[in-house]
């Protein structure tokens, strides 16, 4: 990678933010639905906000037949349509789309890499960008191998001018063979700090700010333990069904959806020891000391400590809605699990013996992700002196959607001459302290890979490790005759079952 | 929002605001409503007929940041009491629809004999534990006994020099209250040119770029035709740029021959083995602050820059020409540095900001020569 020969004396001080080398962005499947609601309207945003160097741009690849022009009036559209601003400024938009560019090619023609290639220095050549490139996969999966081969073959991958990157989306594999599969076909052509696997919850401020709300503040981290933590929850519920992924989701399921990347990654960041420093490398391999903590569930204790769910009819805020079974695309007998609790156990000094209750699943009441730390009950009840009086543990809810915010709850004496005492919460929201909504997780995300700052991404062992934690029980449900699915109600908090996970007479937190 | 009279006395005040937070959540109907506070604001008023616009300013500030404000101004000449305080408070709904105490407004405008009791009512008032800012709104009365009675109280200091009506004359003793390293420092003027540095530093980003920084030989900055002096705005951004650049030692150029027309001043600055000619000049455009800025290297590379605001004000636009290489151009929008949304940039910020000082002690270098413009 080039370094920086001379540094630019004019970037000195507080208040001017970091902005990227001039670069190419190169998206390839530029036609699909990620770039038109996703990745446009974060460039565009970026660059409205003064982040994108001044030559910033892109080169979309796809087969779909486009000029220039036409890609141009699409993202257009696409910004407008999703992006938050409304209609574009006619003046600012033009000075972007001056940066974009289409080339209508094959992912699998090597002529076609070669069209991109002299196409690059063009661009390189007239908007001084220096051969610095990001390729962006926006691609399905299946693709990625392939599209990767072909660049190393086009000399694309590497070069002695500026530096290369790589961004995957998410599903990475689709088991621990297929994603060490995969992950060796890419590091033969790029290596592991060229990578970036996007995983859009650590791009969240929320997720982000886990980490400053635990090592910023010297009162959490003492009895962020077993000594004094009962058990962690972490809750990601969505109330929307398959939507019109329906072919991707029947193949994957809740497990390989979201437990894989996010909530394994949210475990990891709310379980993980105090890094030497915030660097990437210090970050990741405190996350990975986590991962590699939690023993497998193999034999019996997939049945006892996870239980998979699929929703029924039901309803979901106030609109009736029908089973998965039901829903356009989906085979009728599907044993595709919607939804998932697990029992995790991270067995280091820290956290034996804390149960880390995982749940996810679609249909759910409400949309939200939580995690909630359930700490131990006082040594010696004095004040349970009427049955009615019932001591509730504290718990801290650290919501991380929406409505970012941080509550505790602890008791109180009620009012008056007898001692009733009732729980009371505290509540901080971001929303009322930070009036300022923030940016979105790919405006981050993207920014991060052009700045060369890989700390919110997923590191290959990482995604290995993951995955080493749930193709058990990938292996055991394969094995295991079908499910009596539907096992729960759209619209209720999943299937009886997932309550008797909890040990000791705790529950699930009715975020 | 209405406001309620109170006597000047912070136990009063408190007391009644309680009384308004009550009020408020009997009007939700949903029972207790959140509180939030992040700062204390203090805004120092040049007179009682800015009061008002002082607190419209700080609508689109304590969306932002929730805050306690407290407005001081003087009483007009003629006002029937030696002092007049006046508490308002309300709810906000933030962006995700949750209803909260966000905004406590506590006015007081006090006659010169009441002065002496104003600090001690605001000193009662902050609220404990949180950041106190102090917005002085009236740049030539900086340094008086109420701003050095509150800057006491103050982490941070908010100003515009741009205020300064004579920047040769008023720039040292300014510059000599910032200096104090207790106080950290937001002057407006360095704000607004946040944008205007970021987007010249961008010209120079890269291997390929940078090296032309460092050949820089020629800079103009141009300010709006308003007013007949340099601004404050224009001369920190020379500064800067020379600063950065590595120069030193200003020396005054004398106009040339036949006055060069709109040249407001010049100088030469030197670096080992090179020299810079700096201009500061009034362009033709309309209004105050910076209007464009001319980069450009020796000769044999004849390598430019410019970057200039957009007719409409709203923007700026950025052109580079290196040999060899067709110009590069690009337009983005800024916005309009209204002074809420500079103040509310600068509450984001609590230390102090080292550069600036620095800039500041060069715009000092550069002041004397003013007086030739
Ligand atoms: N959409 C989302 O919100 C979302 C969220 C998370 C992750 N992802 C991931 O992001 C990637 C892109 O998602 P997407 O929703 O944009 O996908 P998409 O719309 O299905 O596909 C993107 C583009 O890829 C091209 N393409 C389709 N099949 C291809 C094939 N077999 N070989 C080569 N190119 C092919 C198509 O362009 P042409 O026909 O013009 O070549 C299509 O427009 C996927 O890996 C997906 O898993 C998407």
């Amino acid at each position: 990678m080039a370094a920086l020969t001379m540094e630019n004396p004019l970037r000195e001080g507080i208040r001017l933010e970091r902005t990227p080398d001039p670069c190419v962005m190169v998206i390839f499947g530029a036609s699909g639905d990620l770039t038109r609601r996703k990745l446009m309207p974060a460039l565009y945003n970026l660059s409205r906000e003064r982040l994108l160097p001044a030559g910033f741009s892109v080169v979309g690849f796809s087969r779909t037949e486009m000029n220039d022009e036409q890609f141009r009036a699409a993202m257009k559209e696409a910004v407008e349509q999703f992006g938050e601003q409304g209609p574009v400024d006619r003046e600012a938009w033009e000075s972007f789309a001056e940066g974009l560019f289409y080339l209508s090619a094959h992912p699998g023609h090597p002529e076609d890499y070669a069209s991109l290639s002299s196409l690059l220095e063009e661009v390189d050549r007239q908007r001084g960008t220096n051969g610095n490139r990001v390729y962006y996969l926006a691609v399905p999966p299946s693709s990625f191998a392939g599209i990767v081969q072909q660049l190393d073959a086009a000399g694309l991958a590497q070069g002695e001018k500026g530096w290369r990157r790589l961004i995957i989306e998410k599903p990475f594999g689709h088991d621990l063979q297929s994603a060490r599969e995969l992950n060796q076909a890419i590091s033969k052509v790029f290596h592991e700090e060229q990578i970036y696997r996007i995983d859009h919850y650590l791009g969240k401020e929320t997720v982000q700010n886990l980490l400053v709300f635990r090592f910023a503040n010297g009162i959490f981290e003492p009895i962020w333990n077993r000594r004094y933590v009962n058990h962690v929850q972490i809750t990601a519920a969505e109330t929307v069904g398959v939507e019109n992924r329906a072919s991707y989701y029947e193949e994957s399921g809740a497990l390989r959806d979201m437990v894989q990347n996010h909530l394994s990654q949210v475990l990891a960041l709310t379980a993980m020891e105090p890094p030497a420093s915030m660097g990437a490398d210090e970050v990741r391999a405190e996350k990975l000391k986590v991962l590699r903590a939690i023993p497998p569930l193999v034999g019996d204790r997939v049945n006892s400590c996870v239980v998979r769910g699929q929703y029924g009819p039901g309803w979901v805020d106030g609109k009736q809605v029908a089973g998965y079974r039901s829903e356009p695309g989906i085979n009728p007998n599907s044993t595709t699990e919607t939804f998932v609790a697990l029992k995790l156990f991270v067995e280091n000094w820290r956290w034996a013996g804390v149960p880390f209750y995982l749940r996810t699943g679609k249909r759910l009441p409400k949309h939200l992700t939580e995690i909630v730390i359930q700490f131990r009950q006082a040594p010696l009840l004095l004040f349970n002196h009427t049955p009615t009086d019932q001591v509730s543990p504290n718990l801290l809810v650290i919501r991380i959607q929406p409505d970012e915010g941080i509550s505790l709850k602890f008791n109180a004496k009620q009012p008056g001459p007898a001692v009733h005492v009732r729980p009371v919460t505290m509540d901080f929201r971001y929303s009322t302290s930070f009036g300022m909504a923030s940016a979105s997780a790919y405006e981050r995300l993207l920014l991060d890979c052009m700045l060369g700052d890989p700390s919110l991404f997923a590191h290959r062992d990482a995604v290995e490790t993951a995955w080493s934690i749930l193709t058990p029980i990938l292996e055991a449900w394969a094995s295991q005759p079908a499910p009596s699915f539907p096992n729960y109600a759209a619209g209720s908090w999943g299937p009886a079952e997932a309550d008797s996970l909890l040990q000791g007479g705790c529950c699930w937190r009715q975020p | 929002m209405s406001h309620t009279e109170v006597p000047a006395d912070a136990g009063k005040v408190e007391k009644e605001l309680r009384h308004l937070w009550r009020s408020e959540a009997e009007k939700s109907g949903t029972g207790p409503v959140l509180c939030s506070r992040t700062l204390n604001l203090v805004v120092y008023c040049l007179a009682a007929a800015d009061l008002q616009a002082a607190a419209e300013l700080l609508d689109p500030i304590v969306m932002q940041h929730p805050c306690r404000a407290i407005l001081v101004s003087p009483a007009a000449a003629n006002a029937e009491q030696e002092i007049h305080t006046e508490v308002s408070a309300s709810c906000l709904t933030s962006h995700t629809g949750n209803r909260y105490i966000g905004r406590e407004l506590i006015s007081i405008v006090a006659k010169p004999a009441a002065q002496a009791r104003v600090a001690s009512i605001v000193r009662a008032l902050v609220l404990p534990d949180l950041p106190v800012f102090l917005w002085w709104r009236d740049a030539n009365s900086l340094g008086n006994d109420l701003f050095q009675q509150l800057r006491e109280l103050a982490s941070r200091i908010i100003v515009d020099s741009a205020g300064l009506e004579d920047l040769q004359a008023d720039w040292p003793r300014v510059h000599s209250l910032f200096q104090s390293p207790d106080t950290a420092v937001s002057d407006l003027a360095w704000s607004r040119l946040t944008s205007w540095r970021q987007l010249i530093a961008q010209l120079f980003d890269g291997p390929a770029r940078t090296p032309y920084v460092h050949r820089l030989r020629r800079v103009v900055v141009e300010f709006g035709n308003e007013g007949s002096s340099v601004q404050a705005d224009a001369l920190l951004l020379a500064a800067w740029l020379a600063r950065q650049l590595g120069f030193r030692n200003p020396q005054p150029v004398p106009p040339q021959g036949a006055r060069e027309q709109n040249v407001s001043a010049v100088w030469e600055l030197s670096r080992t083995g090179s020299r810079l000619r700096l201009e500061l000049r009034q362009g033709k455009r309309p209004g105050h602050g910076v209007c464009a800025v001319f980069l450009s290297c020796d000769e044999k590379d004849a390598a430019t820059f410019v970057v200039s605001r957009t007719q409409d004000g709203k923007g700026l636009a950025t052109r580079s020409e290196l040999p060899g290489q067709p110009p590069l151009r690009r337009l983005v929008r800024t916005g309009e540095d209204s002074p809420s949304r500079l103040v509310s940039r600068e509450l984001e910020i609590l230390g102090r900001d080292a550069l600036y000082e620095e800039v500041l002690r060069m715009a000092s270098d550069l002041t004397p020569a003013l007086s030739a413009a």
